[in-house]
């Protein structure tokens, strides 16, 4: 060590190395929003075509569900398997364990239902199909428009630049270049002609299908030429697609474009739409694949843009409308930003108690530079930079300066009182016999800072999946604060002591304004020990509003797993009933954007929206300012009410990585009885939800709803008799398809028109089916004569049995129940009418079928019951040590009383800021508690040292309290204010820590004040009723007693003690 | 800044905690309520629409044959003019020296439009080869199949429209007759329709659609959506003195998305159509005026 410091170059050299690698470690973190962690889900999707849903189940469904829930591997344990058997499909979703493998997952998926399909029909067996299941929300959109090229000009500019790259995008799902002037080829068919002929759809497809096959007619070489003889398709364009030879029934040729009308038009098929601001313009749209990662792929396609740029005409412009990467870089940003506003502060702090700019540099150097180190173990870790790691980092920014503070303490203690000026090697001999004396001490005391977060490795998967990225990187930058403490503090001290002034003691500059504090804190707790019904009313108001706030408040806040980050996209969800094209919603879209400009506009900077079928679609609006989503959210929940014809849904946009589960907080679980009898309770029980506003919205997992189809039941008696022509049969499959033609149209492939390929649609007109009766009327050719539809398939509408869902093998219905954010307040009191309404109906109906209302927040419930547990254990552990360290129950219960005061701060904090009781908000009152026991520590330990040494109870705290504010504000306000930014939400900052800065800061704050009255007065009547003085214990205290019983009592030592015993061990320990 | 000054949180805190101490249940938040959009319950004309697809045929059409052997010599009337009954639509010159290679005028023996030419002038023909065909596009009949299970609703005299898709126009018709014969191969009757009236502006050849009203009568009719299952059991919401009250109905047929209710309505009330939410029976609703 003596060396080390000796040769400052070497150590400053090894650590900037050190600060480099480790910078160099931070810029090649990957930032995320959320840590690397997965809980991944598998999906098996089947049609079962003839099978019913019942067949299914029973033939395959059980034994595959139970195959897949019974999976046995290491680093993919199942944890639910639910499946949902619609009228001719199913789906079975494997929900794996936190920190499940999502590859290993799909394999052993795969690897199950897979062979199992061996026993399935062919025809199902070959739909089946298993793939990873994404809840990804984000999705990437750009624009490009240009004042000179009309849209399809500039799309044909850009899609053979774009287009390939694209594809390549890996986390990308079906990538586009939209354009709405998109064209297409439309076969309109003729529905008399077809009739009249005799003609089916499969006789169109395969005239198209020949008309679009070229043929090789050998090669014949002449000389040294070898020419290929060719037949080229007939349908090279249009007109050529025109003349394909439909063969008809009576064995004549006729050409396409006698019975059917062929378009090249705008596309109207029912696909999606965008406009951005109103206006259509080419959109480069992309969504992740299941398990892809929404930042890599929004930074894929900039940077595909960025590589085209530069080859694009001038008049081309772009402009970035979503970008998801932007808003998590944002996010970790801010985050960023109030990790070190919140250092800052605590240096400002330091400085305000230390004085010497030198000094506090030397001491807070180790801030950033265990910051940067931890990014060393962080990259080697494959730990990424997101909102939970920084968490960590602004957590442990406030811890790291006590192990510098206390080293320094220490030199300047041994400094005290020798004669100045001393050699250099006298100056190296005691700096090292200083550190020497602290170097165990602050290892150990780091570690047993560190050992807080063991707990947190016991606690549910979803805890640490959330926080274990908060625990290391805690334990990586206060572990390097350690490090840093004993190498670099001396060997900096040492060369500041040599410098002109270095070795002056210096005063903080705000040294009278201390001193006051001091005795204005001191003579206020001398009034309040002489006044008993001031104390009893404080207790009394303590004890009350204790009581209140844990039996009324607590289960009153609100409950999340963790914070979103703040956002500034608001999106309004749009759903109408009975639109059967995309056009149609496209209009009432336009009309709920335009009424949104009108009122909000102001506010708004541009919109972004989105249909994505007949029915459905969604406006995004980003604010022109982050902070008024707070103020705009209610008041588009108010202005966007449900209409009759238009049901909205409100909320601000947030790209989500990781699977946080968000559950709706009512769920009812409908199970036993028939299928029938569950659909129609659960149907009357989501109705009877929403209709008496417990919840505002409310809807039933799978939808309960009755729901008919189209059913076509060929008269297969007739058909024996049925002949259409010499060429061939109909077949009752032939009337399906011409269903779906009449119906939805078909895509026959793609042609190349102009060098770009286009889709073919076969259809009718629009309008031929307006309703089941005018498909049982359509005209068909058979012979010579024209019958409807129905003379060859009944057409009848049907109710459809309900939707199984199963979850873990059993059958069930589920009921979710949510509302608007001003609803919030009162989910506990929803919940409990809901379950009186479940009461009230299962008795009513008499049903045997089982209602339950169940816990929704499960998941959550759950890991905050274990982070409870893990509050329990760390108390428990503090008072093991606290009854060792003083050797007396009685002082490690006056000690503990911090706590409690603690807890009101915390409660009350959350409350007034109205703040959530979150994963976060837990691990800040964890935190909480080892730092509000400090406290009460330093007051409890000294003043029974001033006791034993004689004063009375009352002079002892008073003077207790004096000396002793200074390193109690100095701890307290480091951290009150480190964590501050985080707690306010500063700038446009994250929301996701602030629960937990609300947590640490309200509650120390509370607890700091409340410490230093109630504790002292505790101690005070304990003293007066058993005190005995401990005369010997006093004198053990050899050094540390020489030093508290000094005259002036300057910070630095007491913020070694404090510091010191706050970690459990006793000053003999430290100081020997 | 926070939105919440400390003093109003204070307050809101204190307040919230009284509220908790004194009563348990917190009030219940009224909300707005429901908007709903209503039909007004009126008789109207019901029928069931029986449809078929229809294929227009002409009424008068003369299929004319060569009367002898001989070569076209010349074509006086071209496909798609106008004749009158008598007028000369080709010539045909004797091959056979018998006839001294006289010409043989071939005329028409309806009033119309010559419809189809099969030949050119200098085919060579052969008695009894079909020449062409004159029709009168003014006359035309329909010729439908009807299901055998149609068969009892549709009898003749009985009037319905013809309508050609994606056309506005409609022919007003009558059927004319029935067929007794169902045909095994298609499980139809052919029948067989007259314009009802003069004005037939459709032209032979084209298929179309032919709609009956059968069993005319009186009554209620609203859409599907504004039915309510429960169980076998329908019911409709109707809006009495601004609140709900859940009606049993007995429906009709089903036809083009509404129901025929036959039984449980009466004229006046106002029957619930849409909803902004779920209503429960009893709740006040606010009638929706807009679209």
């Amino acid at each position: 060590m003596k060396k080390l410091y000796a040769s400052p170059l070497r150590v400053y050299l090894a650590l900037a190395l050190l600060a480099l690698i480790g910078l160099f470690s931070a810029s090649k973190l990957p930032v995320s929003l959320f840590p690397n962690s997965s809980k991944p889900k598998v999906g098996i999707w089947v049609n079962y075509g003839s099978l019913t849903a019942q067949e299914f189940l029973t033939t395959y469904g059980m034994d595959l569900e139970e195959k897949i829930r019974t999976l046995d591997v290491s680093g993919a344990e199942v944890e639910q398997v639910t499946a949902t058997y619609h009228s001719s499909s199913a789906n079975i979703e494997t929900t794996f364990k936190w920190g499940a493998d999502p590859q290993t997952s799909l394999r052993e998926v795969r690897n199950i239902a897979e062979p199992f399909s061996a026993r399935m029909p062919d025809e199902v067996r070959k739909t089946l199909s298993v793939d990873a299941m994404g809840e990804n929300a984000g999705f990437f959109a750009l624009s490009f428009y240009s004042r000179e090229r009309s849209l399809d000009e500039l799309y044909d500019l850009l899609e053979p630049l774009l287009g390939p790259k694209i594809a390549r995008v890996k986390d990308a799902s079906d990538p586009e270049l939209w354009n709405p002037t998109r064209k297409e080829v439309r076969i309109e068919l003729d529905p008399g002609k077809m009739a009249l002929l005799g003609l089916f759809p499969k006789d169109i497809e395969r005239a198209i299908g020949q008309a679009m096959t070229g043929s090789n007619g050998g090669s014949i070489t002449v000389g040294v030429n070898n020419f290929s003889v060719q037949m080229p398709r007939a349908a090279g364009d249009l007109e050529g697609l025109g003349k394909a030879l439909v063969l008809t029934p009576s064995g004549q040729y006729i050409h396409l474009s006698d019975i059917a009308k062929i378009d090249f038009g705008v596309k109207t098929s029912n696909s999606k739409s965008f406009k951005t601001s109103g206006a259509p313009s080419l959109i480069l749209y992309g969504s992740p694949r299941p398990g892809g990662n929404v930042k890599r792929m929004s930074e894929d396609f900039l940077k595909i843009v960025n590589e085209i740029r530069p080859s694009l005409p001038r008049d081309v412009e772009t402009r970035t409308i979503v970008d998801p990467s932007e808003f998590i870089r944002a996010s970790v940003n801010n985050v960023f930003h109030e990790v070190l506003i919140g250092a800052l502060l605590a240096v400002a702090v330091l400085f305000i108690f230390i004085g010497s700019l030198r000094n506090v540099i030397t001491a807070a150097i180790e801030i950033p530079l265990s910051m940067v180190l931890a990014f060393i173990l962080m990259r080697m870790t494959g730990m990424n930079l997101n909102l939970i790691s920084l968490g960590g980092l602004a957590l442990s920014a406030g811890m790291n300066v006590d192990a510098s503070v206390v080293v320094m303490e220490n030199i300047f203690r041994h400094f005290e009182g020798r004669k100045m000026p001393l050699s250099y090697a006298a100056k190296l001999e005691i700096i090292t016999k200083a550190v020497a004396e602290v170097r165990f001490s602050v290892i150990a005391s780091t570690l047993a800072s560190l050992v807080v977060f063991l707990p947190l490795a016991f606690t549910s998967d979803l805890s640490y999946a959330v926080l274990g990225d908060l625990a290391k990187t805690v334990v990586f930058s206060h572990g390097f604060s350690a490090f840093v403490a004993i190498i670099l503090v001396p060997t900096v001290r040492l060369q500041l002591m040599s410098l002109k002034g270095g070795e002056k003691p210096v005063h903080s500059p705000v040294e009278p304004q201390i001193k006051k504090l001091e005795n204005g804190v001191a003579s206020a707790l001398g009034v309040f020990l002489a006044r008993p019904k001031l104390r009893i009313a404080l207790y009394g108001g303590i004890v009350a509003s204790l009581v209140l706030l844990v039996v009324f408040a607590l289960p009153k806040l609100p409950k999340e797993i963790i914070g979103t980050p703040d956002t500034d996209w608001m999106r309004v969800s749009i759903n109408t009933q009975g639109n059967t094209l995309v056009k149609q919603m496209e209009l009432s879209e336009d009309e709920v954007e335009s009424r949104l400009l009108a009122k909000f506009g102001d506010r708004i900077s541009y919109t972004f929206s989105q249909v994505y079928n007949p029915n459905g679609g969604f406006i995004m609006a980003r604010l022109r300012d982050k902070r008024d989503m707070k103020t705009l959210k209610p008041e588009f929940e108010k202005f966007f009410a449900n209409t009759p014809a238009i049901k909205y849904g409100v909320g601000s946009w947030n790209p989500a990585e990781l699977p946080i589960p968000d559950p709706d907080p009512l769920k009812i679980a409908v199970r036993g009885g028939t299928l029938k009898e569950r659909a129609q309770i659960t149907q009357e029980i989501t109705q009877q939800i929403e209709a008496s506003q417990i919840f505002s919205r409310a809807h039933s997992e799978p939808n309960s709803e009755r729901s008919e189809s189209i059913v076509l039941k060929p008269n297969y008696e007739q058909w024996t008799q049925l002949r259409r022509s010499s060429s061939g049969n109909l077949s009752p499959e032939d009337l399906a398809e011409l269903a779906r033609v009449v119906s939805t149209g078909r895509r026959l492939g793609e042609i190349e028109l102009k060098g770009r390929m286009t889709s073919i649609y076969l259809r009718y007109p629009d309008g031929t089916l307006k309703s089941p009766d005018d498909l049982a009327s359509l005209p068909i050719g058979v012979g010579s004569k024209i019958i409807p539809f129905k003379a060859l398939a009944d057409v009848r509408v049907e109710e459809v049995s309900p939707t199984i869902y199963r979850e873990d093998g059993r059958e069930l219905f589920t009921i979710h129940g949510n509302g608007n954010d001003d609803e919030k307040s009162r989910i506990p009191e929803s919940l409990k009418r809901a379950k009186i309404l479940v009461d009230d109906y299962v008795r009513k109906n008499k049903t045997t079928v089982s209602v339950t209302v169940e816990d929704a927040l499960k998941d959550l419930n759950v890991a905050l019951e274990q982070l409870g547990w893990a509050i329990g254990l760390s108390i428990l552990l503090i008072f093991l040590t606290l009854v060792i360290q003083f050797g007396s129950f009685a002082n490690a219960a006056l000690v503990l009383v911090a706590i409690p005061l603690g807890f009101i701060g915390v409660i009350t904090s959350l409350l007034v800021f109205r703040s959530t009781l979150s994963l976060n908000s837990v691990l800040g009152v964890i935190l909480l508690n080892g730092i509000a026991v400090a406290n009460s520590i330093i007051l409890v330990d000294f003043t029974k040292r001033l006791f034993d040494q004689g004063m009375t109870p009352e002079a002892a705290a008073v003077e207790a309290v004096r000396r002793r504010l200074r390193p109690i504000l100095i701890t307290s306000l480091t951290t009150i204010l480190g964590m501050l930014p985080i707690a306010l939400g500063l700038g446009d900052g994250g929301k996701i820590l602030q629960p937990l800065g609300i947590a640490v800061s309200g509650g120390l704050w509370v607890s700091m004040t409340l410490t230093l009255f109630v504790v002292p007065a505790l101690q005070v009547a304990y003293l007066r009723r058993f005190g005995k003085r401990e005369v010997a214990v006093a004198e053990t205290f050899s050094a540390g007693a020489q030093a508290a019983g000094a005259p002036h009592f300057e910070f630095p030592e007491g913020l070694i003690r404090d510091h010191l015993t706050s970690e459990g061990r006793t000053p003999e320990q430290v100081l020997q | 800044m926070r939105t919440c000054a400390p003093s109003a949180a204070a307050i809101r805190v204190t307040t919230f905690m009284l509220a908790m101490s004194v009563t348990h249940p917190v009030l219940a938040v009224p909300q707005p309520p429901a908007t709903v959009s209503v039909i007004q319950i009126k008789k109207v004309e019901l029928s069931e629409s029986l449809l078929y697809p229809a294929r227009v045929v002409p009424k008068v059409n003369s299929v004319i044959l060569a009367e002898t052997d001989g070569v076209i010599s010349k074509i006086q009337s071209p496909l798609g003019q106008s004749v009158s009954s008598g007028a000369r639509i080709l010539t045909i010159s004797h091959t056979d020296p018998v006839y001294q290679f006289a010409p043989f005028r071939v005329n028409s023996p309806i009033s119309g439009v010559v419809s189809s030419l099969e030949v050119t002038e200098g085919t060579q023909v052969s008695k009894g080869q079909r020449l062409g065909a004159v029709t009168d596009p003014k006359k035309v009949r329909f010729n439908i199949e009807i299901p055998a299970s149609d068969l009892a609703y549709v009898s003749r005299g009985m009037k319905g429209v013809f309508q050609i898709a994606g056309r506005d126009e409609v022919v007003p018709v009558v059927i004319r007759g029935v067929s007794p014969f169902v045909d095994p191969a298609t499980g139809t009757a052919s029948g067989e329709l007259e314009p009802d009236g003069k004005s037939a502006l459709v032209s032979p050849g084209l298929v179309g659609q032919v709609s009956f009203k059968a069993n005319l009568h009186q009554g209620f009719s609203i859409p599907e959506h504004a039915i309510i299952y429960k169980g076998d059991a329908t019911f409709v919401r109707l809006v009495k003195d601004g609140k709900t009250l859940l009606t049993p109905v007995k429906l009709g047929r089903r036809q083009r998305g509404t129901f025929e209710i036959t039984g449980g309505l009466e004229v006046g009330m106002s029957v619930i159509e849409r909803a902004s939410r779920y209503i429960a029976d009893g709740d006040a609703v606010q009638v929706s005026t807009g679209s």
